[in-house]
């Protein structure tokens, strides 16, 4: 079971250089913080999981798991929470933009 | 004025490629996979640490301490493996639950409003 363990650590590796080199590559705040939480939720769950097949039979691999289902649960709500408050804080999007829907329905509707 | 604060970028500069010259020793003195998967997450860490120096806006330096604690979650994780100890694994669990409370304050803190709203 080692070895497998093993080939998910490295997945999980290769996904979080990719997150860190996309916060040094992408050229704005938006685009930084979808490439590079996706990427890493990605590889810290491969990560956990190949923790859990290196002990698997003991409490520790239940632990694991637990911190694989919490982590799924707080990623998504913890980089959207960020998005708006750098919206709300007027960081600019790069002048490549197409189209920015809260702005609009800002106007339109006034929602707060 | 303009001259300290030019010496204080170079000794950032300066001590950050002596902890990367650390860990490039490191992985060639200890040759087992768990060790040089660790170091391998150290140096990701560190590399994260320069977009919160260069970071035009708070957002960045918000988004890269976000990626940091998510990083470190996976390196309790190794630790655990390499040190032959369980109670790290309860201490990835206890980073989640703090990384989220910290990123969600970070988050209502950007939008100007106070902390009781």
């Amino acid at each position: 079971m080692n070895e497998i363990g093993n080939l998910f650590i490295v997945i999980g590796l290769i996904f979080d250089f990719y997150a860190v080199l996309s916060l040094l590559r992408m050229p704005d705040v938006y685009t930084r913080l979808q490439a590079s939480a996706k990427s890493v939720a990605l590889g810290t769950c491969s990560i956990m999981f190949g923790v859990f097949l290196h002990n698997l039979g003991t409490g520790a691999a239940f632990k694991a798991l637990l911190v694989i289902g919490f982590f799924l649960l707080i990623c998504p709500v913890a980089v959207h929470a960020l998005a708006r408050g750098a919206h709300k804080c007027g960081v600019k999007m790069v002048n490549d933009a197409v189209c920015d829907r809260y702005e609009e329905d800002k106007r339109k509707k006034k929602i707060s | 004025m303009k001259n300290k604060e030019y010496i204080k970028k170079a000794s950032w500069l300066v001590s950050v490629l002596l902890l990367i010259g650390i860990i490039v020793l490191m992985f060639v003195y200890y040759k087992t996979f768990i060790a040089r998967a660790l170091f391998f997450l150290l140096s990701c860490c560190l590399i994260c640490l320069v977009r919160i120096f260069l970071g035009p806006s708070s957002a960045d330096r918000a988004v890269a301490l976000m990626i940091i604690s998510m990083l470190i979650i996976g390196l309790c994780g190794i630790l655990s493996i390499f040190m032959q100890r369980e109670w790290y694994i309860d201490i990835a669990f206890v980073w989640t639950l703090q990384s989220f409370i910290v990123t969600l304050s970070l988050a209502k803190f950007l939008e100007g409003k106070r902390f009781g709203e």
